[in-house]
């Protein structure tokens, strides 16, 4: 079939039936149809910018081999305008939200189970009070928490017999002192009068002189319960003894609150 | 009902091309080319709704804007027709001359053709030299289809030359 079109093709040449065109001029047209058909349609007005996107659509396909009428064109054209608007209107009402700061606090991953996110109400403080607002958390915060609310001691000054006041008050501001160091900073109060009900333990205590031996006694006592969870005393022979006795009675206490 | 926008824009991809390699063959320049092409298809699209044959309508309207090109750049009002497009046939004789004058009515007779893309499709590639990859292009075909159709073309071409006494093509050479 190819070497009889050849023949046919020589035979056209040879009687003059033929207006070839070099291959430059064959790639021109191609390039420059839809451009002069533009011209063409706008001298006789009937050129729009619509129709002008059509035609790019109606050109295209044909070089892609497809055979489409202007309509179909048009068709494809209302289809790719319509995909187009979804997609920008999806991007704007996404595209705030990228940029929102996220108020989800993220707790480390259970080895046994999922990350629930937990909701922190900055404006009343980290705890919030009250039995309801406990009962809606989930159970490894409500835990977390009541170990927290333990922990909260109040600290009076120690009492003092036969020694000066100053020294009680040294020996409690050094217990006061290790023990803000082993339990943190907010943990840890001194206390006023009438501020117990602040408090979920309160520290207290005494100093008192029998000739050279110094007796330093605490308590801790359980606001809620009403008696003592912890008693205990330290007998030192010298006043340089005084830091390493307060140092053992606050290690102590320390010991028993976090059980 | 296709508008006559849509028509005209149907019609221009199809003839186009070959109205552009007849005009060039004797304007010899691209620029004055094309206006000649754009200005014929503005007298197509006025006279759309009373034109049959589309195809003879336009070589016919080429030929007077071309005609009206030659008379205004020559500044020669009485140039005729026939000195702007010779009849290439006077330039064979005897044989050749019949031979030739066979080809031009298989060449011309719509029955060897199915529909107006073949005969598109003919000009591009006999008549205008086209390559096949080009016409596809034109035509909204793939190559393979244009290479089938255009040899399916050539069959029916060939056995009515048959039917008319040249047997023998590769005779003609």
């Amino acid at each position: 079939m190819k070497e009889k079109a050849n023949i046919f093709q020589r035979v056209l040449e040879k009687f003059k039936f033929g207006n070839p065109l070099s291959v430059k001029d064959q790639k021109f047209i191609l390039l420059s149809m839809r451009r002069t058909l533009v011209f063409t349609l706008k001298a006789v007005k009937e050129y729009t910018a619509f129709y002008g996107m059509v035609l790019r659509i109606y050109f295209r396909a044909m070089r892609m081999g497809m055979r489409l009428s202007v309509t179909q064109s048009a068709f494809i054209l209302g289809i790719i305008s319509t995909v187009a608007a979804l997609a920008v209107a999806g991007g704007i009402a996404v595209t705030p939200r990228l940029f929102m700061p996220n108020r989800d606090v993220r707790l480390p991953k259970k080895k046994t189970g999922a990350v629930e996110p937990y909701k922190q109400d900055r404006s009343k403080g980290d705890l919030k009070k009250g039995a309801n607002a406990e009962e809606a958390l989930p159970g490894r915060i409500k835990k977390k928490k009541a170990a927290l609310r333990k922990y909260r001691l109040g600290i009076e000054v120690f009492g003092n017999e036969n020694i000066g006041a100053d020294k009680s008050e040294r020996i409690t501001g050094r217990i006061k002192m290790r023990l803000v160091e082993s339990l943190g900073k907010g943990k840890v109060l001194s206390l006023d009068a009438g501020k117990r009900k602040h408090v979920n333990l309160i520290l207290t205590g005494s100093v008192g002189r029998l000739g050279d031996l110094i007796m330093i006694s605490a308590k801790v006592i359980d606001v809620e319960k009403g008696s003592a969870i912890l008693i205990t005393s330290e007998n030192i022979g010298s006043e340089d003894d005084i830091n390493s006795a307060c140092d053992r009675i606050s290690r102590k206490i320390w010991m028993k609150i976090r059980q | 009902m296709e508008s006559k926008r849509n028509r005209l824009t149907e019609i221009y991809a199809d003839y186009y091309s070959i109205i552009f390699s007849a005009v060039l063959t004797k304007v010899g320049n691209r620029d004055d080319t094309q206006d000649i092409c754009q200005e014929v298809f503005i007298r197509l699209y006025k006279k759309l709704d009373e034109v049959e044959n589309v195809r003879r309508w336009l070589f016919n309207a080429l030929k007077l804007v071309v005609l009206e090109y030659f008379r205004e750049k020559r500044k020669n009002t009485n140039l005729d027709i026939n000195d702007v497009f010779n009849d290439v046939s006077l330039t064979f004789v005897n044989g050749f001359r019949d031979a030739r004058i066979i080809i031009g009515e298989a060449i011309e007779n719509m029955e060897n053709f199915k529909d107006d893309i073949e005969r598109a499709l003919f000009d591009h590639i006999a008549v205008s030299n086209f390559t096949y990859g080009h016409t596809a292009k034109i035509l909204g075909l793939t190559r393979r289809q244009v290479e089938y159709r255009y040899g399916l073309i050539v069959d029916r071409i060939l056995k009515y030359l048959e039917k008319r006494g040249i047997k023998n093509i590769e005779d003609l050479l």
